[in-house]
């Protein structure tokens, strides 16, 4: 195989699991705790959205270094805030129906997101300023030998932004499992959503703690959000393609557990790069004589792969007790 | 007095109006936060001309007949979308997926009618059935393998959009190279077109008619005693895991399959008659967009059929005027925000009801029950009687515990205090209540009775009965709230 096509598997799969990791693990956070957060994708967009104006203002400054990168892919998570916390609010505290609001916000947004890019707000052939794509090129480390991943951290730490956002998501994703499993907040994410009403009773705040998770959940999606533009630039006007959606049902394959979301993710990401570059493979279908058939490889098999696994999926999955209790406080001491 | 009086004694009161004014006043409060938040935007995208465009959205649908014509069309379509999605909505049940049987509606149609020479009440028919099996797949994932129906239908959906473009495209002689259409069914086949009529160069086609005529007929088949009661336990059964055994099932797949049915004949009546004019794209934004507005439709009238009708107008003419946009350098897509705002409001409005309906603060005010096993008691005397009308929950609202610390405190007045009615008694109290509340004076630490539907009902309630209550019986009363906080 063409070294130059593996490459570009490689650099498609890895940023693709990661993008999809950060996502699905915000949905952990978020189903874990209760809360059914279809707003997503529009923390993704309102992330992306504000990454990216604030990356072409960088430009227009001059200010084009690794830590441009770094600040964006901070400020596109602390703007992807924005949407979960509205569906937080209305949900929990307003008892809102959490799928409507969910897709309402993500519908908003994606509006936003469009309005901005076909308005010409963000000018030029390409939202993603070239100093900040991710090249594939900078992969020499797949290439057999001791040289390629010296030459990969080489390029790491020479200041050449495209990699950073590999690494940004590498570190979140990293630090979101420990929040889950190894802290205090992380505990009580989960109890919430196993035993709301025992959570209250062991001096827990319920609310607080949903809407926290809903927040941290929104942080990991915008910073998925600005990634994906990073990563994918050639998806400038085609938002980010319904990854959340793809991510929630992620969660819902993968049981609700952040190691079992995170391989779902591989899996997932692995086919959906491997279909990707199905031009270069000939031994798959081209379906050359099929008006729209590539529609066939980038939506219909990843679509079809997704259903036929959530089909499967109470085979091995578990669901999240809340969705079968209410936090009942009538029943508790606190009224007696 | 009399209400109350019913109340205590067990007797239904109907608040019908009341629930029928609070659902109006839910949706528009719902559109004047959509247009506000509209106006805001395009003030940000284009501040001098944001006025001008902000008119337009009210203005330009109706300057035109070909702009009321498709304005109309997008409406009935968008109504037969919204009575689709509305079937679930008051169970909780959301067939987000409803875009993608209104393109297996529309392939399947178009291939009947191109192909098969069909007329359109067969294609309908087909149409249908097509969104019928396709509505039934997440439905059977919900009822039998729990798997949440909106992920899975929006999965779904998308399989359906890829399916229709590529069955569209590739059916043979179907369509020609560079997307051509080979078959003018104007010409061919002008049987399986709906057909319209024209009033004075305005056309109204007749699948608007058969899209309100439906509305009509479901809301009298929601209003049958025993539907009604179905979709209110379907609304129960899915907060109450005692109620899922047995008809749940079967409930939530029927639910599916209704709101596919009706996806699917919207598809049809719409694609068919789209394909005779241009080129159709089942993977087109735009194609999405009557789903989008019957969403946003039923979530504003929480499923309501004939509330349907005029939400789904006011959206599809908003919807059809921002086409004016473009001419103030603002582009088409804003009219997703507005979409989605309205589907967030949607999903408040229940909320908003609430607030309109008991006119109360969301607080719960705190205090302390005691003479605990007479109050339970009370509390279910007054619910039983209360549930249907106000409240759809089991547990007792705060208002009728609040009813009932006070019944329960009249029933324990000593012997000698007896010579006043606890209807009386209450009646005083609130007369107190409010009037310190006028005067600002009120004690929000003392038990308070909220301003509830009881409260304003009664009708020979007099503000200046308080006036003529001495210090000593004002003491009294107050004395012995007192002691119930104790």
């Amino acid at each position: 195989m063409d070294m130059s096509v593996l490459g570009l598997l490689v650099s498609t799969f890895l940023a693709l699991f990661l993008i999809l990791s950060l996502v699905s693990y915000a949905g952990v956070f978020s189903e874990n705790s209760g809360v059914f957060n279809l707003s997503l994708e529009g923390s993704m967009l309102l992330g992306a959205t504000i990454g990216v104006l604030f990356l072409n203002w960088f430009n227009k400054l001059g200010f084009t270094s690794i830590w441009a990168v770094v600040v964006c892919i901070l400020i596109s998570g602390i703007a992807g805030i924005l949407p979960s916390f509205i569906h937080a609010r209305f949900s929990i505290k307003w008892k809102a129906s959490q799928p409507a609001a969910g897709v309402g916000l993500s519908l908003a947004f994606f509006g936003l997101f469009m309005t901005f890019i076909v308005m010409g707000t963000i000018t030029g052939s390409s939202i993603i300023p070239s100093w900040a794509k991710l090249t594939y090129s900078d992969y020499s480390f797949i290439h057999m030998g001791e040289d390629g991943f010296a030459l990969f951290i080489k390029s790491l730490l020479s200041g050449d932004g495209s990699n950073v956002s590999i690494l940004i998501m590498i570190v979140v994703l990293i630090l979101a499992c420990l929040i889950f499993y190894k802290t205090r907040f992380g505990l009580r994410v989960r109890f919430c959503g196993d035993n709301p009403t025992g959570s209250e009773l062991s001096g827990i705040n319920v609310n607080y703690t949903r809407t926290t998770a809903s927040l941290v959940s929104g942080f990991l999606a915008g910073v998925a959000g600005i990634s994906f533009f990073i990563c994918f630039t050639t998806a400038g006007v085609g938002s980010t393609a319904g990854l959340a959606f793809l991510a929630l049902a992620i969660v819902i394959i993968g049981g609700y557990k952040g190691h079992s979301v995170v391989l779902t993710s591989f899996i997932i990401s692995l086919v959906i790069a491997f279909v990707s570059g199905y031009s270069h493979f000939d031994f798959l279908p081209q379906f050359t004589e099929i008006t729209y058939g590539e529609y066939i490889y980038s939506l219909g098999i990843p679509s079809v792969l997704v259903f036929i696994l959530l089909l499967l999926s109470p085979i091995w999955s578990r669901r999240p007790k809340w969705e079968e209790t209410t936090l009942d406080l009538s029943k508790s001491t606190k009224s007696e | 007095m009399g209400k109350v009086k019913k109340l205590v004694k067990g007797e239904e009161i109907n608040f019908g109006s009341k629930a029928f004014m609070s659902s109006v006043f839910a949706c528009l409060i719902g559109f004047i936060v959509a247009l506000a938040l509209m106006y805001i935007t395009l003030l940000c995208f284009s501040y001098s001309n944001a006025n001008s465009a902000f008119i337009s959205l009210f203005t330009y649908t109706a300057s035109s007949t070909d702009l009321l014509t498709s304005f109309i069309t997008l409406a009935g379509i968008s109504l037969l979308l919204s009575l689709g999605f509305g079937v679930g909505v008051k169970g909780n049940l959301y067939n987000f997926g409803i875009f993608g049987q209104f393109a297996v509606g529309g392939v399947l149609s178009i291939i009947g009618g191109s192909m098969f020479n069909l007329p359109w009440y067969y294609l309908a028919l087909i149409g249908a059935a097509g969104g019928l099996v396709i509505g039934l797949i997440p439905g059977i994932m919900k009822a039998f393998l729990k798997i949440d129906e909106s992920i899975s239908s929006i999965v779904l959906g998308v399989i359906c959009l890829v399916g229709a473009e590529l069955a569209l495209y590739n059916y043979p002689g179907l369509i020609g190279e560079g997307g051509v259409s080979l078959v003018d069914i104007n010409s061919s086949n002008p049987s399986a077109l709906i057909g319209s009529f024209d009033i004075n160069g305005f056309k109204l086609g007749y699948g608007v008619l058969i899209a309100v005529g439906l509305s009509i007929v479901m809301s009298l088949a929601l209003s049958i005693k025993g539907v009604k009661a179905s979709t209110n336990n379907l609304y129960k059964m899915r907060f109450s895991p005692e109620m899922k055994k047995g008809h749940y099932k079967g409930a939530v797949v029927l639910t599916f399959i209704i709101s596919g049915a009706f996806a699917g004949l919207a598809g049809s009546l719409y694609y068919v008659n789209l394909f005779a004019t241009t080129q159709v794209h089942f993977l087109s934004i735009t194609n999405i967009t009557p789903s989008l507005i019957g969403m946003a439709s039923a979530l504003m009238t929480f499923g309501n059929p004939i509330g349907s009708i005029f939400t789904t107008g006011m959206i599809s003419y908003l919807i059809s005027s921002c086409q004016s946009l473009s001419y103030f350098s603002v582009s088409n897509y804003v009219i997703y925000i507005l979409l989605g705002v309205l589907i967030v409001c949607g999903s408040v409005q229940l909320m908003v009801r609430f607030h309109l309906l008991r006119g109360v603060s969301f607080r719960r005010l705190n205090y302390k029950i005691d003479k605990k096993t007479r109050v339970q008691e009370v509390i279910s005397t007054v619910s039983e009687n209360k549930r249907e009308t106000l409240s759809k929950s089991d547990s007792p609202t705060f208002e009728e515990t609040a009813l009932a610390k006070k019944l329960a405190v009249e029933t324990s007045v000593p012997p000698e205090e007896k010579g006043r009615t606890q209807s009386g008694n209450i009646q005083k109290r609130l007369a107190q209540v409010l009037n310190s509340k006028k005067s600002g004076s009120a004690n929000d630490d003392s038990f308070a009775i909220p301003l509830t539907p009881f409260s304003r009902v009664l009708k020979d309630y007099d503000s200046n009965s308080v006036s003529n209550m001495d210090d000593a019986e004002i003491t009294r009363v107050s004395s012995e709230d007192g002691k119930e906080e104790k």
